[in-house]
């Protein structure tokens, strides 16, 4: 087994998690069944169809969903999209990793703008998706609704906006300092507000 | 919904992965591979059936409408991926080669109907086995340079790197 990038020690309890599996595929929903019940998921929801994840949606509240980007009525794309904006909750905000096989980078985008948490490549060792869904269930992004995305926000980390352009979020801060609009502290000022003082409790 | 509106949600998931008990990582692992190892060799089994159906697809599509080269990108993207999770490389490659071949194919609208049949022909090949690593590279060689007569980007020499994007 190759080097883990954690500690084979931690412990992960999937035995009561809620899992809906979905491959267009018989053969592929085969494989990760049994390397999900190798993760200790049991009884995971096996879907091949949209429709089918959709009605499951609609009846259990799933804590993870792992689908391939190709189902046998639709593209996986498009039934993330329809997850994200069903406003079932909690089953619209859940985690879901996409699965893809020939993977352009228009696919990657398209991924990460329909509002799937992470895409892993296909083939995807029992190792790189234990690694992933560990990430989703340490997630902390927020998520975003706006006209044009609904999903866990798409920016890791907060460098604000592009340099020379004004954010569109609320928080985002200017790149501009500008100019001070008190006069600077002296440094005896400064030396103050580290030395110790007496106080009166 | 006319701004932007960020939320925190509750992760569910990591409430129920951290209860006690369940698995040390490594033993999860170690289960999940003896388990997907020990489906090989039926899936495996199931893989000159699909590159059939490869061979069907793409004599249909030849005089069907644009539906079926999707057919037949689905059926190459599935060959790939099982094979490629069965570590057939070879196999891998070759379906994966027919894949990106596909996809020029849209995005010029012009399709080598006998560059795919090459394709097909060589997975059906490796699908059987040829039993030789020097004519899987031979047969990996020729597919190389008829992608390379219709792709824009350079062929990547495999597809098979253990990651996760």
């Amino acid at each position: 087994m190759a080097a883990l990038p954690f500690s084979g020690d931690e412990r992960i309890n999937l035995a009561s998690a809620e899992v809906v599996l979905a491959d267009g595929h018989a053969q592929g929903l085969d494989l990760l069944s049994e390397m999900f019940a190798g993760f200790g998921v049991m009884k995971p929801h096996r879907c091949s169809s949209a429709a089918e994840i959709r009605d499951i949606v609609a009846l259990r509240e799933i804590n993870l969903f792992v689908i391939d980007s190709a189902l046998v009525d639709a593209d996986g794309y498009e039934f993330i999209r329809w997850l994200r904006r069903s406003g079932v909750r909690p089953n619209s905000v859940a985690p879901v990793l996409l699965l893809t096989g020939h993977t352009r980078k228009s696919d990657i985008f398209k991924a990460r703008d329909c509002g799937a948490n992470f895409v892993v490549r296909k083939p995807a060792a029992p190792l790189v998706m234990l690694q992933r869904i560990m990430w989703v269930s340490r997630e902390t992004r927020q998520y975003v609704e706006s006209p044009g995305y609904v999903g866990p926000d798409r920016r890791f980390r907060m460098l604000g906006p592009p340099p020379g352009e004004k954010g569109r979020r609320s928080d985002d801060l200017s790149a501009e300092v500008g100019a001070a609009k008190t006069p600077n502290l002296e440094q005896d000022d400064i030396d103050a507000l580290f030395a110790p003082k007496r106080v009166s409790l | 919904m006319k701004t932007a509106r960020l939320f925190k949600v509750e992760n569910r998931l990591a409430e129920i992965a951290n209860r006690p008990g369940g698995r040390r990582i490594a033993d999860a692992l170690a289960a999940a591979e003896t388990r997907v190892q020990r489906k090989h060799d039926e899936l495996a089994a199931g893989l000159p059936e699909a590159a059939s159906r490869l061979k069907a697809l793409v004599e249909s599509a030849q005089s069907g409408p644009d539906v079926a080269l999707q057919g037949l990108y689905t059926e190459a993207n599935q060959v790939f991926a099982l094979a490629a999770a069965l570590d057939m490389k070879a196999l891998a490659d070759a379906a994966y080669s027919l894949c990106d071949l596909i996809d020029g194919f849209r995005e010029t609208d012009e399709v080598n109907w006998q560059a795919a049949q090459v394709h097909v022909d060589a997975i059906r090949l490796l699908a059987q086995g040829t039993g030789s690593a020097e004519a899987d590279r031979a047969i990996l060689a020729g597919l190389k340079q008829v992608g390379a007569r219709f792709q824009k980007a350079p062929a990547r020499t495999s597809h098979l790197e253990p990651d996760g994007v």
